[in-house]
C-alpha cells in the first residue's frame, strides 16, 4: 500500500512488520501516551483553560510523593482487573466480565463481616485470609460459567461475561438497598453496630444503601514507610506468579497454543474444556481478589458505588496495552492511576467539570489504541 | 522469410520483480509464439506465478518490457490484460458456487444487457464449448460440477472474453488422469484454432506430452527454453532443480513383520464440516511395515478419514482400532500416546502454530511428557532449547533462531519440523503408525524427496504408514497397496505391483468398483 504525496516524487508506504522488535511496543505506548496528553490540550483550550496549567497538575502528581502515593493507591484495583485478563486473553477467550467478578469477590468477602455485625465473631487474624479465600473461590466459580458455556455449546463468551456484570451489580443492589438483608439498618446488626457508631461519635444508623462498615479487624493494613495499602504486595505477588505460569509451565504453553489456533490445540491433545475452566477460575479469582482489596482498603463498606469507577473495564484496556505481560500490566495500571489522580486534582484546583477530565482520559485511551497500529505496521517514505 | 513470420504472441524482456527481501524475477526473458503450447516449468517459488501475474496485470514489474503480438504494451491491471486478449485460469478457481455456469461466465460482461438475455448467453456458451470439443450444462450450479468441469467454466470465462493467449496455472492438480487427458485434447484443439497457451506446471511428464516448447525457471531466472520432445525427463528435472534428482526411490520388498494389522478401520462413517456424510462405510487395514496409499481426488473424504483415525473428528458409526486398542472417539492425546504420528493436511494452524516460536512448535504434542517436563507442571526449558537446536541442525533447517516464529520457515522446512517432531521417540512412546495427509503438497523437489525418503525408512523399520495423496505418481511410487477413494467410499484396494493407472483413474472418478464387499456394489 503506497500513498502518493501530491506534487513530490515521494510516496508513503505502509508495510506489515515481519518481526516486531522488542523495544517497539513500549516505545509506541510511550509516544502515543505523550501524543494523547498533548492533543488533550485542545479539550482544555475548548473550555477556556490554559493547557499548561493542566499539564502542571500532571507534573505535580508525578513528582509529589504523597500525590504519587494516592495515584498508586488508585491503581491497585486496576492492577488486579488487568492481571486477571492476561491468561484468558492469551488464549483468545475474551473475558469482559472482570467488573462482575470483581464485584462478586467483594460481595462474598463481605460474608464474615456480616456475621461479625450479626454477633458471630471469628478470631481476629482469621478475617483477612478467610475473606481473600472466599473472594477468590467465589469469583473464580462465577467466571467458570461463561467458560463452560463456551466450551460446551460455543456460546459467545463476550456476551455472557458482559451480561453477568449486570447480574452481579443487581445482586449488590438487592443485598444493600434499604430493607435488603445486608442493609446497615437491618435490625439484626442494630445492637452491635449502634454501639460501634457511638464510639465514632455518631448516634443513629442512617440507613443509606450500603452495608455496615467493615470493622478495624477486617481492614487491609497499610504498608509502613510508603503508606500504601498491602493490596499492592498481593498484586505484585500475583504478577510474578502469572509471569511464571505463562512462561515456564505447561499451562502457559497450552494457553499460547489455544490462543494461536484451536485446531492446533486439538491436534496437540489439549482438552479445551479443562483448560478454559482452569484459566477462568484463576482469572475470576484474581479479579475477585481485587474486589476484596478495594472493599477492605478503600470502600470499607459494600454498596453499588463499587461499580462507579468501572475498574473491570479499565482493566481490559490496561491488560491490552501491557501486551498481556503481567509485569508491564502493573506499570500500565499505575499510569492509569496517575491519570485519574491528575483529573481529580484538575477538578479541584481548576474548577473544571468532572466530564472534561474524563474526556481527557478517554482521548489518551484512544491515542494508545491507535498507536497499536504502529506496533504491527511500519510507515516509510519512499521515492517513486 | 523472417519478415513474413508472425510476431510472437507474447514477448517479455528483462523482467525484474523485487519483493521485500527476495528478488522474485531477475531479468527474465520469455517468448510465446503464436499458436503454440508453451510450458512454464519450475519448482515452487521459482517465479512462474509471479511472471504470469505480471503478464496478467496483477503485479507491475520493476523493470522490463512486454510486447503482445509485436506491439509494446503497458499492462496496469487485469482489465488491460483482458483487452489485449489475455485470459487466465487460476490455480484456485474463482467461481460463485451457488450460481449457474452461465451466471459465472457472463459475470461482469456488458454485451448481454442490463436485463440479462440469458437464452442468448446460454446458446453462446454451448456453441463455444462445442467448438473446443467439450460439453457443459450451462444451467448447472457450480457446486454440482466436478473439479474438471469447473476448470472448463474458468476456460469459458476467458474464451467468451475473446482471449487468444491463455494462461493455465497448474491446471491438472485437481484432475483425474482421464480428465487431464480430456483437458489436453481441448488445449490441442485451441492450438489448432491459433490460440497461444501458457501451461504452468511442475509435472515433467505432462509438460513433455503437451508442450511445443518449455521455458524452465529456477530461483527467478530462466535456465533455458527447450523442445521437450528432444530432452529427457531427467534433463528437464535437472534444469528445474539444478542437480540430479532421484526419480525412483529404491524400496526393499516388504518384510513380513506381523500379521496383526496396526490400524484397523471397520464400517466407518463420518461427517464433513458442512454436515454432509463424507466418509461412508470405509473399512481398511494397515499392517506394520507397509505403506497403504489412498488415492483419490482431493475432497473425496480422505481428509476426514484421516481426522477420524487420529481423533480429530468424531466417527458417526464404525470402529477404529490401533495396535489392538479401540480408539473410536477417544482423543488425539490418547491416539498420540499409542505411537501414532500424524502429518496433517494443514501445515499451519493445525500442524504448527505459525506465530509461536520454532522451539514451541518442536515440542507440540510431546510437551506434557518427560523429559520435556519436570514434575508434571514446569517445562524443562534448558532441555527443550537444546533439543530444538539439535533437531534444527540435524534437519538442515534454514532458520534464524529457535526463538523466531515458525511462520518465518519455508513450507519445506515446516514440514521437516513436523516430521521430526512426530517421529521423535521418547522413553514412553515408539512410532508405530504414521498418518500422512498430502505430505508433499506444495513442497519443492528437495523437500519432497526428503519426506518420501523418511516415509520409506519408517516403513522399512516396521512402522505402518497410511499415505493420503492426490499425486498419483507419489502413491504408485511409495505404496505397497493402494486403496482408491471416491465420494467417501473405498472403490477398491489393489497391490502396487499390479496397479494399473487406467483402472485407478476410473475408480477415482467413480466409474469402476473393484471390491464386492458390500451389497451396494454393482
Amino acid at each position: 500500500m503506497a500513498i502518493k504525496i501530491p506534487g513530490t516524487r515521494y510516496a508513503i508506504k505502509v508495510e506489515r512488520r515481519l518481526e516486531i522488535p522488542r523495544a517497539i511496543p513500549a516505545l509506541v505506548s510511550i509516544v502515543s501516551a505523550i501524543a494523547g496528553i498533548l492533543l488533550g490540550g485542545i479539550i482544555f483550550l475548548a473550555v477556556g483553560i490554559n493547557p499548561m496549567e493542566a499539564y502542571a497538575r500532571i507534573g505535580r502528581v508525578v513528582t509529589d510523593p504523597e500525590m504519587l502515593g494516592n495515584a498508586i493507591e488508585v491503581s491497585i484495583p486496576i492492577m488486579f482487573t488487568s492481571l486477571a485478563l492476561i491468561l484468558p486473553f492469551r488464549m483468545a477467550f475474551y473475558n469482559i466480565g472482570g467488573e462482575g467478578q470483581f464485584e462478586i469477590g467483594a460481595v462474598v468477602a463481605m460474608i464474615p463481616v456480616i456475621w461479625y455485625w450479626a454477633g458471630f465473631e471469628l478470631p481476629g487474624p482469621l478475617y483477612l485470609p478467610l475473606m481473600a479465600l472466599l473472594a477468590f473461590v467465589a469469583a473464580g466459580l462465577w467466571a467458570m460459567v461463561p467458560a463452560f458455556l463456551r466450551a460446551r455449546w460455543k456460546v459467545n463468551e463476550i456476551l455472557v461475561t458482559l451480561m453477568m456484570n449486570f447480574i452481579s451489580l443487581q445482586i449488590i443492589w438487592y443485598l444493600v438497598s434499604p430493607g435488603g438483608p445486608w442493609n446497615e439498618a437491618n435490625p439484626a446488626f442494630r445492637e452491635r453496630y449502634l454501639a460501634y457508631l457511638k464510639e465514632q461519635g455518631v448516634s443513629i444508623i442512617p440507613g443509606f444503601k450500603g452495608t455496615p462498615v467493615i470493622p478495624e479487624v477486617a481492614r487491609m493494613p497499610t504498608l509502613p514507610v510508603i503508606g500504601i495499602n498491602a493490596g499492592l504486595i498481593l498484586a505484585i505477588i500475583i504478577a510474578i506468579i502469572l509471569w511464571f505460569l505463562s512462561t515456564k509451565t505447561i499451562l502457559g504453553y497450552e494457553v499460547r497454543i489455544v490462543g494461536e489456533s484451536e485446531k492446533a490445540a486439538q491436534y496437540a491433545g489439549i482438552n479445551y474444556l479443562k483448560l478454559v475452566l482452569l484459566v477462568m477460575f484463576i482469572s475470576g479469582g484474581i479479579a475477585g481478589l481485587g474486589g476484596f482489596v478495594n472493599l477492605t482498603a478503600d470502600l470499607l463498606k459494600l454498596s453499588p458505588e463499587i461499580a462507579t469507577p468501572g475498574y473491570g473495564y479499565t482493566g481490559i484496556i490496561s491488560a491490552w496495552l501491557s501486551r498481556l505481560n503481567p509485569i508491564a500490566a502493573l506499570f500500565v495500571s499505575v499510569f492509569f492511576g496517575i491519570l485519574t489522580q491528575s483529573a481529580y486534582v484538575m477538578q479541584q484546583e481548576l474548577r473544571i467539570s468532572h466530564y472534561v477530565s474524563v474526556g481527557f482520559e478517554g482521548l489518551i485511551f484512544i491515542l494508545l489504541v491507535i498507536g497499536d497500529f504502529f506496533v504491527h505496521y511500519r510507515v516509510r517514505i519512499i521515492k517513486r | 522469410m523472417a519478415s513474413e513470420e508472425k510476431p510472437p504472441a507474447v514477448l517479455m524482456k528483462g523482467i525484474v520483480k523485487q519483493f521485500p527481501g527476495v528478488l522474485a524475477l531477475d531479468h527474465v526473458d520469455f517468448e510465446v509464439k503464436a499458436g503454440e503450447i508453451h510450458g512454464l516449468l519450475g519448482e515452487n517459488g521459482a517465479g512462474k506465478t509471479t511472471l504470469m501475474s505480471i503478464l496478467y496485470g496483477v503485479y507491475k514489474a520493476d523493470a522490463g518490457e512486454i510486447y503482445i503480438h509485436g506491439r509494446k504494451v503497458n499492462i496496469r491491471s487485469p482489465k488491460d490484460a483482458i483487452k489485449l486478449g489475455i485470459g487466465m485460469v487460476p490455480q484456485h478457481f474463482k467461481l460463485v458456487m451457488a450460481h449457474t455456469v452461465v451466471e459465472n461466465v457472463i459475470l461482469g460482461l456488458k454485451e448481454f444487457g442490463m436485463v440479462l438475455r440469458m437464452k442468448e448467453a446460454e446458446k453462446k456458451i454451448v456453441e463455444l464449448a462445442s467448438t473446443y470439443g467439450f460439453k457443459i450444462n450451462p444451467k448447472a450450479k457450480i457446486w454440482q460440477l466436478s473439479m474438471g468441469e469447473r476448470q472448463y467454466v474458468e476456460l469459458l470465462k476467458a474464451l467468451i472474453r475473446k482471449a487468444n493467449i491463455l494462461i493455465l496455472d497448474e491446471p491438472t492438480t485437481v484432475l483425474t488422469p482421464q480428465e487431464t487427458r480430456e483437458l489436453f485434447s481441448t488445449l490441442k484443439r485451441m492450438r489448432e484454432e491459433g490460440k497461444s497457451i501458457i501451461f504452468i506446471s511442475h509435472k515433467l511428464e505432462e509438460v513433455k506430452e503437451l508442450c511445443d516448447r518449455v521455458t524452465v525457471l529456477r530461483k527467478g531466472r530462466v535456465v533455458g527454453t527447450v523442445d521437450p520432445k528432444k530432452v529427457s525427463l531427467a534433463d528437464l528435472a535437472k534444469m528445474m532443480v539444478g542437480r540430479e534428482v532421484l526419480f525412483r526411490i529404491k524400496k526393499e520388498p516388504r518384510k513380513v513383520v506381523s500379521e496383526e494389522p496396526i490400524l484397523k478401520v471397520k464400517g466407518l462413517y463420518a461427517l464433513s464440516d458442512k454436515g454432509v456424510m463424507a466418509v461412508k462405510n470405509v473399512s481398511l487395514e494397515v499392517y506394520p511395515g507397509e505403506i497403504l496409499g489412498i488415492a483419490g481426488i482431493a475432497g473425496s473424504g480422505q481428509e476426514e478419514l484421516a481426522e477420524v483415525i487420529t481423533g480429530m473428528r468424531k466417527a458417526e458409526k464404525g470402529k477404529v482400532v490401533i495396535a489392538g486398542v479401540d480408539v473410536t472417539n477417544t482423543s488425539p492425546k490418547k491416539i498420540f500416546e499409542l505411537g501414532v504420528a500424524y502429518i496433517p493436511e494443514s501445515r499451519i494452524y493445525v500442524g504448527t502454530a505459525p506465530n509461536l516460536t520454532i522451539w514451541e512448535n518442536m515440542i507440540m504434542r510431546h510437551h506434557r511428557y518427560p523429559p520435556f517436563v519436570k514434575n508434571k507442571i514446569v517445562l524443562n526449558l534448558p532441555y527443550i532449547f537444546e533439543f530444538a537446536k539439535k533437531r534444527a541442525k540435524e534437519l538442515n533447517m534454514m532458520y534464524s533462531s529457535i526463538f523466531a516464529p515458525a511462520r518465518t520457515l519455508s513450507g519445506g522446512n515446516l514440514q521437516r519440523l513436523i516430521l521430526a517432531r512426530e517421529l521423535a521417540e521418547t522413553p514412553g512412546r515408539k512410532t508405530r503408525l504414521i498418518v500422512a495427509v498430502y505430505p508433499t503438497r506444495g513442497l519443492d523437489v528437495g523437500a519432497t524427496e526428503y519426506v518420501r525418503k523418511v516415509l520409506i525408512e519408517q516403513r522399512n523399520r516396521g512402522v505402518g504408514v497410511l499415505l493420503i495423496s492426490e499425486d498419483l505418481e507419489e502413491i504408485l511410487m511409495l505404496s505397497d497397496r493402494i486403496a482408491v477413494i471416491h465420494n467417501g467410499e473405498i472403490m477398491g484396494v489393489v497391490k502396487a505391483e499390479e496397479a494399473n493407472i487406467e483402472e485407478i483413474g476410473l475408480m477415482m472418478g467413480g466409474a469402476l468398483r473393484k471390491t464386492v464387499s458390500e451389497k451396494k456394489a454393482q
